[in-house]
C-alpha cells in the first residue's frame, strides 16, 4: 500500500531527526546534513555533521575525539548478549539508555513513530511540562509551519493557534475560528432540514480596519433572536461616541454621546416608546426638553413646583375631554410669572379670579347656560355690548344705560335709552296688549334766515 | 292778498292691517335753540320793521303791517314761541282688493266717448297715453260704478289741549295763529229719548245747559299761567308785580308772542294707483283698469298703510303773498312723539307714503 501523505510528511519530518548512536558513524549512512548524535569512548557525545559525503566531528560533551577513522558504528567485541550475566548494572553509567522510572532527562529529541497511543498517560493528573520563560516554549508544528505555539515569557504567557479552529461535538462542528477571515462562527448543532446545511451560526467577525461584527442566521426561517443575558452590567462603550442602531445595514438610530451629552438621533422614521409600564424621565437638571431640528419648543422644568414652558403658540388638541385637575388648589394662567386667570376652589364652587382686564371673544356663538342662577356681578359696573359698543351699561349706583347714553343729567334714571324713533315696546302678542313709543324730531329746512338779524 | 297754504311737514307711520291702536300723539314745535340770543318772533319782527326783510313782513301774519311793540326787545325771549298739542288718535285701517266689474267691451268704449272708434284701430279720446293715444285691445277698463275700493282708514284724532303764547295779540292787522278744530257729540240729557234725537247738528253756539249735537270748538291754546309771585317771569321779579310788565302771561294781551301750528291732520293712507281715462278732454266720466296700461300701472296694497300725520305750520313765500308757502318765518324744532297701544307695535316712521 503506497503511503498517505501524513505518512509521507511524517517520515520526511523524521528524516530530519537526529540519529543516536555510539561510535563514528559509517559514511554510507546518512544524508547530507543529517546531525548524528554517537558515544565515543573518551570523548563522550559527540555531534557529527554530514558533510561532503563524510561524518565531521562538531562538538563533543568531552575532548573532540582525534581525527581518525573509526569502523563501525558497533565496536567490535566479544561482550555477551545475556543482561542477566552482565556485571555492575546498577551503576547506570549507560547514558544511551532512558531509565523507566524517567529519572533521567532525555538530553535529545524523541522521536515518535506515532500511532494509536502513541503518547499515553496512563495516571490521574498527568501533565506535559514545558520550560519557563520562553518565547516558544512548546510549539506544535508541520515541516516548520507552526499550528500551536506557546509563550511562557513571564508576563506574556500566551498560546497561539496558526490555523482555524474548530470544536465538533463528535458529529458536527459547533465553533469554528477562521484565523484568515478572523471570524468566527458558533453553529446551530442541528443541520437545515431542506439543505443539510449547517447554516444556523452567530458570527463574530473583526475586519482590518472596518467594524466588528456579531450575526446571527437562521437559515430554517426562524427569526434568529440574539439574547444577551448578563449577570452585571451591559456596557457600550464607543470611543466615536456614537452607537447605531440598524435595520438590514440602514441606520435608523444613533446614541451619540460625548463627554457631557447623550442624544439618540432617529434618522429614518418615527420613535416610538410602547411600554407595559410606566414612563419616567428623571432629569437631575430640572429640565426636560422637547426640541424641532434644534429648536426648542417645549420645556418642562422639574424643580418641586414644576412648569411647562412652550416657546411659541402651543395647542392641545384632544379628540376627547381636556382636564385640568389640580387638587384642592388652583389652576393658573399666568403671563411672566404673573398669574392673570386664577380657577380655584376646584371642587363644588369653581371661582375664576382675573387679574387685569378680562375679555372673552368667540368667532361664534357664546352661551352662559347656568342650572341655577346667572349672576354677572361687575364692582365698577357691568357692560353688556355688541361689537365692541356698550348696548347695557349699569353703573355702580345700579343705574341702567342701554346703547351708550351719555346725557348729563340732573339725576339718573332706573333706565337710560338713547334711541332714535322707537323708544320701547312691549305687549304680549299681535293683536294682544301692546304698547309702543315712537317719537322723531324735526328741524326746519327752509326759514328767514334774516331773522334776527 | 290772504293767508298762504301753510308749509307742511308730513310724517308716515307704517301699519298692518286692520289694527286697532289708540294713543296720545304729542307735538311740541319751537324756536330753534340756535335762537337763544334772539328775541321772540314779534319782536325781533316789530324792531326790524322796514329794515329790508320785506319778503316775510308781506306774509301772513303781518299782511305788510307793523306790530305793536310787544315790549320785550333785549328779553330774548325766542323761547316763548312754541305750539304744543296734545291729541288722542284712535283708529286704523281696514283693507281689502278692489273688485272690478263688467269689463267694458270696445263698443262700450266708444258709446261712452272714451274711444274713437268701436272697432279696429282707435285712440283715447282724452289724448292720453304714452308712447302714445292708442287703444290697446288687451286692457281691462271697467265703469266707475263697476269698480269698488273699500279700503277705509278709520282714524280719529282729537285735540286733548294745546297751549302757546299767541293769543293776545289786539292789533287788529296781526293775525293770529287759526286754532284746531275740536269736536264734541253730546245729549243734553242722556235719557232714551235723547238717544233718538239728531245730534249730528252743530249746536256750539248754544249754552252749555242747553246744547247738544256737535259742540265743535276751534283751539287758539289752553292753559293757565300762574302769576304768583313765587315764580320768575319778567315783572314778578322778588316777588313783586311790577305794573304794567309784559311777563304776565295771566294777562292775555301779554300773550303775543308766535306759535306756529296752524294745523294738523291725522289720516290713513295706502298705496293705491289705479289708471284711468275720461271721456274726452274736458269730460267728467272715468273709468278705470286693473292691468297695466298705456297710462299707468295698476297698483294696490293691501297688507299695510301708513298713517300720516300732517303737521302745518306758519310760513311765508319770498315774492308770492299768497298759494303755497315755503320759509318758515324763523328756524323751529319740532318733537312729535306717538304712544300707541293696542292691537300692534309693528310701526315704521317714514317721510313718504310707505310702498314696502
Amino acid at each position: 500500500m503506497a503511503l498517505t501523505r501524513e505518512e509521507r510528511k511524517l517520515l520526511h519530518q523524521k528524516s530530519k531527526q537526529p540519529t543516536f548512536g555510539s561510535g563514528k558513524p559509517d559514511s554510507m549512512e546518512g544524508f547530507e546534513g543529517d546531525v548524528s548524535y554517537r558515544k565515543v569512548e573518551g570523548s563522550g557525545t559527540v555531534q557529527y555533521l554530514k558533510q561532503d559525503g563524510d561524518w565531521k566531528a562538531i562538538s563533543s560533551s568531552g575532548e573532540m575525539p582525534a581525527v581518525r577513522t573509526v569502523g563501525s558504528s558497533s565496536v567490535g567485541s566479544s561482550g555477551t548478549s545475556d543482561h542477566s550475566i552482565l556485571s555492575n548494572l546498577s551503576s547506570d553509567d549507560h547514558i544511551q539508555y532512558l531509565l523507566i522510572n524517567g529519572s533521567r532527562a532525555m538530553t535529545g529529541d524523541l522521536s515518535l513513530s506515532g500511532g494509536d497511543g502513541a503518547l499515553t498517560f496512563t495516571a490521574d493528573n498527568s501533565s506535559i511540562k514545558i520550560p519557563d520563560d520562553k518565547a516558544s516554549s512548546l510549539v506544535i508544528e508541520e515541516a516548520d509551519n507552526a499550528y500551536i505555539t506557546i509563550t511562557t515569557t513571564n508576563s506574556s504567557e500566551k498560546i497561539t493557534l496558526y490555523e482555524d479552529l474548530y470544536i465538533n461535538d463528535g458529529t458536527d462542528d459547533v465553533f469554528h475560528f477562521d484565523q484568515a477571515l478572523t471570524q468566527m462562527y458558533i453553529y446551530d448543532d442541528t443541520a437545515n432540514s431542506e439543505t443539510g446545511l449547517y447554516e444556523n451560526y452567530m458570527k463574530i467577525q473583526v475586519l482590518n480596519g472596518g467594524p466588528t461584527k456579531l450575526k446571527t442566521v437562521d437559515a430554517d426561517g426562524s427569526v434568529a433572536h440574539f439574547t444577551m443575558d448578563i449577570d452585571g452590567d451591559i456596557v457600550l462603550d464607543a470611543a466615536s461616541g456614537n452607537t447605531l442602531l440598524e435595520l438590514n445595514g440602514t441606520t435608523y438610530g444613533t446614541f451619540i454621546l460625548n463627554s457631557n451629552n447623550i442624544e439618540f438621533d432617529v434618522e429614518l422614521g418615527n420613535l416610538t416608546l410602547d411600554v407595559a409600564g410606566d414612563i419616567y424621565l428623571d432629569a437631575a437638571g430640572d429640565h426636560i426638553y422637547f426640541a424641532d431640528a434644534g429648536d426648542t419648543r417645549i420645556r418642562f422644568t422639574l424643580d418641586p413646583s414644576p412648569d411647562l414652558k412652550s416657546y411659541g403658540d402651543f395647542t392641545v388638541d384632544s379628540t376627547g375631554n381636556i382636564i385640568l385637575s389640580a387638587e384642592d388648589a388652583s389652576v393658573r394662567i399666568s403671563d411672566d410669572d404673573i398669574v392673570y386667570i386664577d380657577i380655584h376652589n376646584t371642587d363644588s364652587t369653581p371661582e375664576i379670579d382675573v387679574t387685569g382686564n378680562f375679555t372673552i371673544d368667540g368667532s361664534g356663538t357664546i352661551d352662559i347656560d347656568s342650572a341655577s342662577t346667572l349672576t354677572l356681578n361687575g364692582t365698577s359696573a357691568v357692560n353688556i355690548q355688541e361689537n365692541g359698543t356698550n348696548v347695557i351699561n349699569i353703573d355702580t349706583h345700579r343705574y341702567i344705560y342701554f346703547n351708550a347714553y351719555a346725557q348729563t343729567l340732573y339725576q339718573q334714571y332706573g333706565f337710560h335709552n338713547k334711541i332714535d324713533k322707537y323708544h320701547q315696546t312691549s305687549g304680549k302678542d299681535d293683536y294682544d296688549q301692546n304698547y309702543s313709543i315712537l317719537s322723531e324730531s324735526i328741524v326746519s329746512s327752509s326759514y328767514n334766515t334774516n331773522y334776527g338779524g | 292778498m290772504g293767508k298762504m297754504t301753510p308749509l307742511e311737514v308730513v310724517k308716515y307711520i307704517k301699519f298692518p292691517d286692520r289694527r286697532l291702536i289708540s294713543g296720545f300723539l304729542t307735538i311740541n314745535m319751537v324756536s330753534h335753540s340756535d335762537n337763544d340770543g334772539l328775541d321772540d318772533a314779534n319782536q325781533e319782527y316789530q324792531d326790524g320793521w322796514g329794515g329790508g326783510d320785506g319778503e316775510s313782513e308781506t306774509s301772513h301774519p303781518f299782511f305788510s303791517t307793523e306790530p305793536d311793540n310787544p315790549g320785550r326787545n333785549g328779553y330774548k325771549h325766542s323761547f316763548g314761541d312754541y305750539d304744543c298739542l296734545l291729541f288722542w288718535v284712535a283708529g286704523g285701517m281696514t283693507l281689502h282688493a278692489p273688485s272690478f266689474s263688467s269689463r267694458m267691451s270696445q263698443v262700450e268704449l266708444e258709446s261712452g266717448g272714451f274711444l274713437s272708434a268701436s272697432s279696429g284701430p282707435a285712440t283715447w279720446t282724452d289724448d292720453t297715453g304714452s308712447p302714445n293715444d292708442a287703444y290697446d285691445s288687451n286692457e281691462h277698463w271697467f265703469l266707475s260704478a263697476n269698480v269698488v275700493h273699500p279700503c277705509q282708514h278709520f282714524l280719529k284724532s282729537h285735540l286733548i289741549s294745546r297751549i302757546n303764547n299767541g293769543y293776545g295779540h289786539t292789533n287788529t292787522d296781526y293775525y293770529k295763529i287759526p286754532g284746531i278744530l275740536t269736536n264734541q257729540f253730546e245729549y243734553n240729557t242722556n235719557i232714551e229719548a235723547d238717544w233718538n234725537n239728531n245730534v249730528t247738528a252743530a249746536s256750539s253756539n248754544a249754552i252749555p245747559s242747553n246744547r247738544e249735537g256737535n259742540n265743535y270748538r276751534y283751539i287758539l291754546s289752553n292753559g293757565v299761567f300762574s302769576n304768583d309771585t313765587d315764580g320768575d317771569y319778567v315783572g314778578g321779579v322778588a316777588g313783586a308785580s311790577v305794573e304794567g310788565s309784559s311777563g304776565d302771561l295771566s294777562n292775555v294781551s301779554n300773550n303775543t308772542y308766535f306759535p306756529m301750528i296752524e294745523g294738523v291732520e291725522v289720516y290713513g293712507k295706502h298705496k293705491y294707483t289705479i289708471p284711468s281715462h275720461k271721456n274726452g278732454l274736458s269730460g267728467s266720466n272715468y273709468i278705470y283698469s286693473n292691468t297695466n296700461t298705456s297710462v299707468g300701472n295698476y297698483a294696490h296694497e293691501a297688507g299695510y298703510w301708513s298713517m300720516v300725520i300732517k303737521i302745518k305750520i306758519r310760513a311765508y313765500h319770498p315774492t308770492n303773498t299768497s298759494g303755497q308757502a315755503t320759509k318758515e318765518f324763523f328756524k323751529s324744532r319740532t318733537n312729535v312723539m306717538f304712544q300707541p297701544f293696542g292691537e300692534t307695535a309693528s310701526f315704521d316712521i317714514g317721510n313718504s307714503l310707505h310702498a314696502s
